[in-house]
């Protein structure tokens, strides 16, 4: 009878990348609170370049 | 008072000037090694700015008004700086033809607002309008029209290409999960930009010192990210990081 199945080994996929654990916790959330501290500041700028209030 | 409006901005001024120093090596290094290096001359040039924008509040604080001091302060810091950090980003990011056209743009732009400023009538007791005590430098200064109107677009430009390029490589690299020193140097560089924007919008609604203490972290921030992102971390991710494959590296 012919082996149909190759062995287990070659079958799995390369294990997936990882950074260690806290990053993968923190980083996601910081680079959502960053695009939205710029959405704040470009929300600032354009309120000062349209007059509607004072800049620098 | 003459502590912070002294001491604060003399720091910053100091912290940017070290680091400029050390992006201009850097830019040196990478010359002669025939790598690309147009992004660091550029940080360079934009840290520089940033130590003269300290430097006149400084003195400001210490020695009084100066319309010399005052324009150059404006000029620098407030008008030039985050555009020209990121023109460094978009280098760094972008093609050369584009980056080689936007930086021809940024070029005359900066040219006209430093002929509007120095061209600009002052008035130093307008800085005390508001809610401003005058004891920072405040544009309420310029008393010529459409001279602080330039300065909103300079800083959107600077906002959407130094802070959005920092915020869109710490991405990709955590999006591939490699390079982690890279993801973490790009977060900070991005939060430390963004910190004079946000402390100069507090400064506007009275609260204290909240300009000069946010660019002292601004530039002490922008400095560690550097560091972070240009020296490879010991300790090892899960699995052995890849080559790099995308272009958007911070060198």
């Amino acid at each position: 009878m012919m082996a149909t199945d190759r062995p287990q080994s070659e079958n799995d996929a390369p294990p997936k990348r990882q950074y260690p654990a806290a990053y993968e916790r923190a980083v996601p959330v910081v680079l959502a609170l960053i695009a939205l501290a710029i959405l704040v500041l470009l929300g600032i700028i354009l309120v000062v370049a349209l007059g509607l209030y004072p800049g620098a | 008072m003459f502590t912070f409006n002294v001491l604060l901005p003399f720091t910053s001024a100091v912290v940017s000037t070290i680091f400029a120093v050390l992006v201009f090596r850097r830019y040196a290094t990478h010359k002669r090694a025939g790598r690309r290096a147009a992004h660091l001359l550029l940080w360079g040039i934009g840290m520089v700015f940033y130590a003269i924008g300290g430097f006149c509040e400084g003195y400001y604080g210490a020695f009084g008004w100066n319309a010399l001091v005052f324009r150059l302060w404006y000029l620098c810091g407030a008008i030039l700086v985050a555009a020209w950090l990121g023109q460094g980003t978009v280098y760094l990011l972008a093609k050369q033809k584009w980056a080689n056209a936007l930086m021809i743009v940024l070029g005359v732009a900066s040219l006209y607002a430093a002929v509007r400023v120095f061209a600009a009538q002052l008035d130093p007791a307008l800085m005390t309008q508001s809610l401003h005590t005058g004891s920072e430098l405040s544009g309420h200064a310029i008393a010529t029209g459409g001279v602080r109107s330039l300065t909103p677009f300079f800083n959107l430009y600077g906002t959407v290409t130094l802070v959005g390029g920092a915020l869109y490589s710490s991405w990709i690299f955590w999006r591939k999960r490699v390079l982690l020193h890279r993801t973490i140097g790009n977060i900070l560089i991005a939060v430390g930009a963004m910190l004079p924007a946000f402390g100069g919008t507090f400064s506007r609604f009275g609260l204290p010192n909240a300009l000069y203490l946010s660019e002292l972290l601004g530039t002490i921030l922008m400095f560690a990210g550097f560091i972070r992102a240009t020296t490879p971390m010991r300790s090892a991710q899960k699995v052995p990081e890849a080559a790099a494959e995308t272009p958007t590296q911070l060198t």
